[in-house]
This record gives C-alpha cells, structure tokens and sequence, in this order.
C-alpha cells in the first residue's frame, strides 16, 4: 500500500490505515458502481494525507483510539437474513407502533422489518442507492473516521418526508450486528420538507454480548422550512464494541430539530452533533445521556453553528460515571456576525460516583454577534451528600437512595423530551437497565 | 422509657476542639411532646442531628437509647425504620424523584422492618390520599419532585405529610417553624396535633414560643451551651417570653463557675 504522502504515524496507526484500505479495495473488486469507487479512492487519500487523530491533536486530546487500533476488523459475511428470528429481535423491540427498518451485519432484512402500512403516501424510503450515497459530500474539514466512513461506503438509507407529511409513527430505524470482528458504515440521509414532521429512533445493538463490533457512521439531516424532526441516538452495542457517529443537520427558517443521544454501551464511542442553523428562528436541541462503567470511554461533541437571526439552541448533558469510566465532552456553540438575537445555552452535569471515574468537559462559546444572548455551565461532582442523608432519614438504604438520586440525575434530558409517553417510558427503561 | 439520653457529648466530626453537646440528659416517655428552646448555638439543631444519625457529627460520650436499644449504633436509615423521625430545618431538594417515589420506597422500606408487604402502586395511592385529607394537603403534592420549585411553608409541609405517612414513633422537628408565616405554622401544628397519640412522642426544637402556643407540649426545656439547664411545663414558655433567657443564662453560668 502506498503510503507516502502519509503524515508521521505510529507503527499501529499505519498498519490500521492498510487494513481499512485492504478492506476498501477488495470491496471496489465487487462494486459495479464506478462513480463509487472514484468516492472511495478519493477518500482513500484523503484519509493517507490526514492520518489518524493522535491525543496530539486538540479534539482527541483526552480521546485514545488505541483500543481501536488494537483490532482487527473485517467486512461483514453476506447471511441469509432469514437466519436471524424475530424473537431474537425481541429484547430490541420498543413495545409501541413504530415503522421498523432492521439492518442485519447492515444488510436490510425485510422479513424482520415491520410497520410498512403506517408509511404515508409522501414518505420514501430508499436503500442501497449509489445515487443517493454519493449526494451526500464530506465536507473538506471531515475527519479521518468520516473519510474511513466513505472508503468503506456501501449501503446508504436515504429517508425523504415531503412537505406537510406528519409521520405520526417514529422511524426505528435498529442496526443489529450479529458478526464479531466486523466494521459497519451506516450512512443515513434524512430529508424533512417544508412543514413536515418526524421522529426518528436510531439504534445499534449487538446480538450477543460477546459481539465485538465497530459502528462507523455518518448522517445526514435536512430540515427545510418549519420542519420537526425529533431523535434519538440509542447507542447500545457490546461493551466491547465501538462506535463513532459524525452526524450534520441542517435547519432552515422556523425548523425545529431536537435530538438526545445515549451512550448505553461500547468500550469506546464518540457521538459528533453538528447543527447549522441556516435560516431565521430555527430551534436546536442536543441532549445527551452517558451512563458510564468499568474502563468505558463516552466521548460525546456538539458544533451548533448560528448563522441567521432569533436563533435558539438547548443543550443539556447529562454523565454518571462510576467504576474507572471516562467521559469527555466537548461542544462549541458559534454565532456568526449576522446571527442577532441568539439564544444559546449549553449545560453539561456530571456525577462521579467512584474515586477511579474522570470527566473531561469543554464547553466553548464564539460569538460575532453582539446582541446575543449565550451561555454555558459545567459541574462535576459527587451525590448530594444532604440528599442521601435525607432519604437515609426517611429509611431509604443508602444504596437504594444513591440508585435513585443517580436515575433522576441522569435522566432529566428525557424527562423534558416530548414524545409520546410509551417511549419515553422505553428510552427510560432502557438507561435504567444500565444502571 | 421510649427515649433516654445520658449524659451525650457530642462534636462536629472534624473539630474535635468543638464540643457542642456537653452533657445532655432527656427523657421521653411514649405519647409526651417535649419542647427544646433555646439562644443560638446552643446545640439545638446538633441534638437533632445526633439523634436522627447524621454522620457530620461525632458522639464523644454518652448513650442514647430508643426502647432500650443503642441508638447509636444504628445508621441513620436504621434509625428511621425503628421509627425515629426528623421533619428538617432546611427540607432537602431532589430534582428528579417524584415526591410519590420517594415517599413509596421510605414507606416499604419501615413496612418491610416490620415484617409487613410492600405496598403496590394503588395501594400507596391510596394511603397517602388518606393521610392527604387528614392533613388537609394539596391533592397535587405527590405528583411533583422532593421539595423542588416548593416554597419554605410548602417543603416543612412536605416534612409533615411524610411524617405522617411513615407513623414514626419518635418526630423529632428541627426548627419547623423558622422561615415560615403563621398560616403554614398552623398548618405544622395541626399536623402535629392530629398525630399525637399515646404512643408516639415528640421533640420540638424551636426558636420561638408561637408554634408551642399551638401544641402545647407537656414539657420545655431550656438548652444552653450544649446542656438542658432549665425544665419544665408549658408555663415556662411564657417565662421564657417575659423575661428571656439572660437570667437562667446567668444563673447557670454562676453555677458553673462556684463549681
């Protein structure tokens, strides 16, 4: 492999870059495709130019992909769906309506998808479209996870909701990975007309919990005018696996784009939010849940890019880490000069319930705008020791007041997320069982 | 003797050069209510710590026992399960626990002491709507968080509702009164008048002598300098009132000094 226009690189680093691009060119020997495989060669050197991110660079400062590094991943088997029951699925299945797109090892199963009579006229739901993978353009600032993401595109889900059309059903949209050692490269495109409006339930799980996986993905969100779109990232792979997610949105006047994503499983995993508000009054919540254990390192970031006016934007971060877990945050909110009338407010809460535990948070503001109104807050600590004593003295077990205490602690972002009780009443059940 | 202190020294766990409680004798028999008043400092809120098991404190001498057992030994849930009480001075937030939780998990925790099943969601509801009307709470109470976005009368409200759901037999009120008007003092004092009983007690630790107009307790000591130096009836409530405590203050302190 030529690798000469490769910045400095560690041995491990180099030998990863090789293998990823092994990996691509025995899938371009499959793809009949050409205008594909130009994509993947141009991201090839992309990422040979920019090598892989080192604690060196400032955004992986307190991230190491090391374990990462340390395997050694492959593409999926081609299965027979058919293989997998849907009572395997079970323990995956929210128990309300939904419209359920299953992606087997990433390889759509009709069979155990379910829900397609709730599909509106004026929903598309695409797969597998070269055409529609290659719409999506990395931006020139896409890291090197995002360039692995398109070295190694094959599948994308292009999802289109036309103006006006209300899908009442929230889109489950449930990535089950059934292979250990394999790499996925999710790419979703979500395009919202004018007025319409979705929920959208992304979710990744492992089949057994000694599945090793690698979720590699990118998406891709558009709102256009007066659009709503509300969604859930529930990350819940194999603590073994690991996940890395660069998401963009983009919003134009009056949208409202409202988002929570929770860290459920990995050893290793790092959720990119990025929200551009391009129009007037758009509306931007990124919240987050990261229960964290043993060595896990929830590595979780937010861009909100303002660049119109009477913009507003919520963010509310919520981490209970215990045993030696890491959590890392960092989030940017940026005004652009035009962007008056600014409301932005970013909040990240952190509870450390065991000496080993360490969040890393950096929260930034810039702002070129002077009649804004931004702010940010950060704390760190431990249980409310007055707290503990209060429902001690209430003759609630010590145990049993910090597992409380923590659960409402961790849990305000979705207490506030308005969607219909069932699933707020799932997504809760799901955290808790983390606990 | 369902409450009997001996002679209790008491500090804050990391001073040790700071005795507040300097030998303290009280006892409680089943169904009495007994006042504590005194000046600031004098140890009040420290004696109410002890008692309920806050770990800030250290005793240093002394027993405590509820009906014969050490209570001292005992954590402060343990305590609670027994039946020991503390309606708080400052009644603690917790953004996020339903009141209705809260109250249903301390509630089976003392069933489950007493050998008792667990009640189920509809069976607690049920209860606390009783304990409720007895009260005369608002019918909402329940639904919002521990004490969050509650004003001062509305939280020592909450301390009282709690106290009622979880028939303690030791209450021990920590300054409920301070910080609150003389609707919501009504309000504290009607709760403890419609739970007395005959074999539930009470230690009123106050400040002021209005709340005691409305219990009337059957005994009132006067705490100063970390000792009870003066008891009796509920007339020297208003001895109290009249004259202050600079006399018995006074008195004591040339006590001590011939001794």
């Amino acid at each position: 492999m030529s690798s000469k226009t490769s910045p400095k690189m560690s041995p491990a680093a180099r030998q990863f870059i090789d293998k990823v691009i092994g990996l691509s060119t025995s899938l371009n020997a499959q793809t009949e495709a050409d205008a594909l495989v130009v994509k993947r060669e141009a991201a090839q050197q992309q990422l040979l130019s920019l090598g892989l991110p080192t604690r060196k660079d400032e955004d992986w400062q307190y991230t190491s992909i090391q374990p990462l590094l340390q395997q050694d991943f492959r593409l999926s088997e081609t299965v027979s769906t058919a293989e997998l029951s849907l009572a395997q699925l079970e323990p995956f299945l929210p128990d309300f309506e939904t419209i359920r797109l299953v992606f087997v090892d990433g390889e759509f199963s009709e069979s155990l998808s379910a829900g397609f009579e709730y599909i509106p006229d004026g929903l598309s739901i695409e797969m597998a479209d070269a055409d529609a993978i290659q719409s999506i353009a990395l931006p020139e600032t896409a890291d090197a996870f995002q360039w692995i993401n398109e070295l190694l595109l094959d599948q994308g889900l292009t999802i289109q909701l036309d103006a006006q059309i209300v899908l009442e059903v929230p889109l489950h949209i449930l990535f089950v990975q059934t292979q250990s050692g394999t790499v996925l490269t999710p790419r979703l495109q979500v395009h919202l007309g004018e007025a319409a409006q979705c929920q959208l339930l992304q979710h990744f799980v492992c089949l057994a919990d000694e599945t090793l996986t690698w979720v590699n993905g990118v998406g891709q969100i558009t709102l256009e005018a007066g659009a709503t779109c509300k969604q859930v990232v529930l990350q819940d792979l194999s603590d073994s696996s690991f996940y890395f997610n660069h998401q963009t949105t983009t919003q134009a006047t009056n949208s409202n784009f409202e988002s929570t994503y929770l860290a459920l499983g990995s050893q290793l995993s790092r959720h990119h939010s990025v929200a551009q508000q391009q129009g007037d009054a758009a509306e931007t919540t990124q919240d987050s849940i990261v229960p964290g254990r043993d060595q896990q390192l929830l590595d979780t970031r937010t861009l909100t890019q303002h660049h119109a006016l009477h913009g507003q934007s919520r963010q509310l971060h919520k981490m209970v880490l215990g045993d030696a877990a890491r959590g890392v945050f960092a989030g940017m909110i940026e005004v652009a000069k035009g962007a008056q009338k600014t409301d932005g407010q970013m909040d990240i809460k952190s509870l450390l319930l065991s000496p080993q535990a360490k969040v890393d948070a950096k929260p930034q503001l810039e702002i070129y705008a002077d009649d804004v109104k931004c702010s940010h807050g950060c704390a760190a600590g431990q249980i409310d020791e007055d707290q503990l004593f209060y429902a001690q003295a209430r003759g609630i077990r010590r145990t049993d007041a910090m597992q409380l205490i923590t659960q409402a602690f961790l849990l305000e972002p979705l207490e506030k997320f308005q969607v219909q009780p069932a699933m707020q009443a799932w997504l809760t059940q799901r955290v808790v069982d983390k606990l | 003797m369902l409450l009997s202190v001996e002679n209790l020294h008491a500090q804050v766990a990391d001073e040790p050069e700071k005795a507040i409680l300097k030998g303290l004798n009280l006892n409680v028999k089943p169904g009495e209510v007994h006042a504590i008043m005194g000046p600031n400092g004098a140890g009040k809120s420290t004696l109410s710590s002890v008692l309920a098991g806050r770990e800030d404190y250290e005793v240093t001498a002394g027993t405590v026992s509820l009906s014969g057992e050490d209570l001292l030994e005992l954590s402060a849930e343990e305590r609670a399960r027994k039946g020991v009480f503390l309606a708080f001075q400052y009644p603690v937030e917790i953004p996020g626990v339903s009141n209705k939780l809260f109250m249903q998990t301390a509630v089976n925790a003392i069933r489950d002491e007493q050998g008792l099943p667990a009640l189920d969601m509809f069976d607690f509801d049920t209860y606390a709507q009783s304990k409720i009307d007895l009260l005369k709470m608002p019918k909402n109470l329940l639904d919002r968080s521990v004490n969050v976005g509650f004003s001062g009368g509305e939280k020592k409200r909450n301390d009282i509702f709690q106290m009622a759901l979880l028939e303690p037999k030791l209450c021990i009120l920590d300054e409920t009164d301070s910080g609150l008007d003389i609707d919501a003092m009504k309000v504290v004092a009607n709760g403890v008048n419609s739970l007395r009983s005959s074999d539930r007690s009470f230690i009123v630790v106050t400040h002021y002598q209005r709340l005691l107009d409305y219990i009337k307790p059957d005994f009132v000591h006067v705490l100063f300098d970390g000792q009870i130096i003066q008891s009796g009836g509920f007339e020297l409530v208003h001895e109290l009132e009249e004259k202050g405590y600079d006399d018995l203050i006074q008195a004591h302190q040339q006590q001590q000094t011939q001794k």
